[in-house]
């Protein structure tokens, strides 16, 4: 898959370290990912075409976590960021709390 | 005809009563609430014969309504000093409601030191003695109450903690399968229980969701679309049923908010280890389940049943109990987590305290940080009364004091649960202002357009804040009065219909007239109720604010500290 490099390669490129939750943890272990993958980025990349890169469905991901916030989707990522899926349906207040509405786009 | 059934152990007087009309439209925290301010001398002794250990079901309850069978728990807190309302699932809710009870009101306090059983049916109720009950844990007195009572009926009992009138004591009743783990937890409502000598109160109905409706055809239809609510909404729907509440371990570790090491990081490096996504492997694996409800009639069943290693069964382990006994300590292991759950449901005590508590003796030195072994044969002294197992059962604020830690993780002397408030300021505008002392249920319903906050508050910054935290408490009181699942809120709020079809249950079934904005201010009034208490009680806007550490040290990774400022934090109640 092009722009996927596992961990412990040698690149020069830039890279995010990717994580997902819930169901999607399923993804990752069914293609046999490492938790968390490290992904190559090119300048412009957002975690909308990350998602796409990677063929992870876009309805089973609700919002992306960058670096422990709540981003949109179209969020400019940086080398050495954390970036995290989280799948719908997570309860809690933290809904609101940490965002989830309202950063969609 | 509704009635309140009000037991007076001083006198042994068991009687049923009228329900004064005033408080036909209140169930569940507004009606505890209001019973309590209106009871209670609000500076009593919370252990003392003035209190009142009031237990009601919600409005909706005994209905057919999905998820409606939430059973409120009230009185003055021997843990904070002011009114508590503790909130439980278990099927004891849909029982009280369906004999037509529509409060069990405990008064009084016997002189001796005989423990009594309180027997409620179909054909009344009586005190029957309970000394053989005393001194045992929940699941014995559950099992055995089922034996004696039939393995239908409903148990609510505390445990040896709750005996000794430890002040994390709680209220439990059983599951559908007989497990004593649905706790009304927090706030030592447990050791109320025990300062009445009341071991258990076993309620026997025949009839589960079948209380008076008085429009029943209008009611059918507004149970049915409450249902489609609720099965089309991702979180009630999809996310709950998947991997119950601990699906929050992971996330809240993400964002940065999860209390580690007692509140000195905010992230874990085992959250995985012990997130909702393991223990529902390891359940399955074991062959429990990863899913389960709570009561009957729920369809988000975001309960599980973890068997661990001794073939004992914990059913639910729930995100913040995890949090509590697991990142709270440093413990990555989820069948530590278990045991320590499974031993706080037995000798009886509430597990976010306990953690809490245990957390504060790790600060001290008393046991190491990450030593699960030694948090499990601490918490073993609580049931032999030990000095170190009282010290553990009297809660993290009193643990401090003794132990002379700083670092205690408490607001109104009530444990703050697992979202760090620095790294999630609108939870720590929660925990210091509302009337409960910190506690994560009370700001927790949600939305857009019935919280008019308009989109996204940055959750490390204090802007807004406040309003957010308002609005958040207003919804969670009203809901918290119906008897529905605090987890509807979501489905609920999102949804346009989702609050005209409550009202329209609650029309529907008492033969009402109420407005969506009859609602929030039922919301609203409880607020107020429970803020005069306090009041009464001697707090102040002192009582509002969180531990001095929040504001000086900064939490990992964000590196924020909590900058709500004092006069902001004053203004929650300000409607």
């Amino acid at each position: 898959m092009p722009g996927l490099r596992l961990k412990g390669e040698v690149t020069a490129m830039a890279r995010i370290e990717l994580r997902a939750f819930g169901p999607l943890m399923k993804i990752f272990s069914h293609r046999g990912w490492p938790f968390p993958l490290h992904v190559e980025i090119a300048p412009g990349d957002t975690p909308g075409a990350l998602l796409k890169r990677l063929e992870i469905p876009e309805e089973q991901v609700e919002v992306v976590f960058v670096n422990g916030r709540v981003e949109k989707m179209s969020h400019l990522l940086q080398d050495g960021d954390r970036v995290a899926f989280v799948p719908p349906g997570i309860p809690s207040i933290h809904r609101v709390m940490l965002g989830f509405y309202g950063k969609k786009a | 005809m509704s009635k309140f059934l009000r037991v007076n152990m001083t006198t042994g007087e068991v009687k049923f009563e009228e329900v004064p009309e005033k408080y036909l439209t209140l169930g569940g925290r507004g009606l505890t609430s209001q019973l309590v301010l209106e009871e209670v001398p609000p500076t009593c002794d919370p252990l003392g014969p003035y209190n009142k250990l009031v237990i009601a079901p919600g409005l909706l309850s005994g209905t057919n309504a999905p998820s409606s069978g939430r059973l409120s728990v009230g009185g003055k807190s021997p843990l904070t000093g002011g009114i508590k309302e503790a909130n439980a699932g278990g099927i004891t809710s849909q029982k009280l409601a369906s004999l037509g009870i529509k409060a069990i009101i405990l008064e009084g306090k016997p002189a001796g030191s005989d423990w009594y059983l309180l027997k409620v049916t179909p054909d009344g109720a009586e005190l029957l003695p309970a000394n053989d009950l005393a001194g045992k844990g929940t699941y014995e007195v559950t099992a055995i109450c089922r034996e004696r009572y039939g393995q239908k009926v409903g148990v609510i009992t505390i445990g040896p903690a709750g005996e000794m009138l430890m002040l994390a004591a709680g209220v439990t009743n059983n599951d559908g399968e007989g497990n004593s783990s649905r706790y009304a937890g927090r706030g030592g409502l447990g050791a109320v229980m025990g300062s009445k000598k009341i071991k258990a109160i076993v309620v026997d109905s025949p009839a589960t969701f079948d209380v008076p409706v008085k429009e029943p055809e209008r009611f059918k239809a507004a149970a049915r679309k409450f249902a489609q609510i609720l099965q089309s909404h991702p979180v009630t729907g999809q996310g709950l049923p998947n991997y119950g509440t601990n699906v929050l371990m992971n996330i809240i570790n993400e964002a940065g908010t999860l209390p580690t090491r007692n509140f000195r990081f905010g992230r874990f490096d085992k959250a995985a280890e012990v997130s909702g996504e393991k223990l529902a492997e390891v359940a399955v694996a074991r062959g429990g389940k990863a899913t389960h409800a709570c009561h009957p009639g729920c369809v988000m069943r975001c309960s599980n049943v973890y068997p661990m290693p001794d073939g004992k069964v914990c059913a639910p382990i729930e995100y913040e109990t995890a949090w509590s006994f697991g990142p709270n300590l440093e413990i990555g292991d989820l069948d530590v987590i278990a045991r320590l759950n499974y031993i706080c449901n037995d000798v009886g005590l509430d597990t976010i305290e306990t953690g809490c508590t245990l957390g504060v003796l790790m600060e001290a030195g008393v046991i190491p940080f990450g030593d699960g072994e030694a948090a499990v044969k601490a918490l073993e002294e609580v049931a032999k009364g030990t000095p170190l197992g009282r010290i553990i059962g009297s809660g993290s604020a009193n643990a401090g004091r003794v132990y002379g830690v700083t670092r205690v993780p408490a607001v109104k002397g009530q444990g703050i649960p697992a979202y760090d408030p620095r790294a999630c300021k609108g939870n720590g505008v929660t925990y210091a202002t509302t009337p409960m002392g910190a506690d994560h249920t009370a700001g927790y319903a949600v939305t857009a357009n019935i919280l008019k906050v308009g989109g996204y508050v940055d959750p490390l910054k204090p802007e807004s804040q406040v309003e957010l935290s308002r609005n958040l408490q207003i919804a969670t009181a009203f809901i918290d009065s119906t008897g529905l699942c605090l987890f509807v809120a979501f489905a609920v709020l999102d949804n346009p219909e989702g609050m005209p079809t409550i009202v329209e249950l609650l029309n529907a079934r008492y033969g009402l007239a109420l407005t969506v904005d009859d609602a929030l201010n039922l919301g609203k009034q409880v607020l107020k109720v429970e803020r005069e208490f306090n009041l009464k009680a001697g707090f102040t806007s002192a009582d509002d604010r969180l531990p001095e550490f929040f504001s000086l040290e900064e939490l990992p990774p964000h590196n924020t500290v909590f900058d709500v400022k004092e006069e902001e934090l004053d203004q929650v109640f300000n409607f």
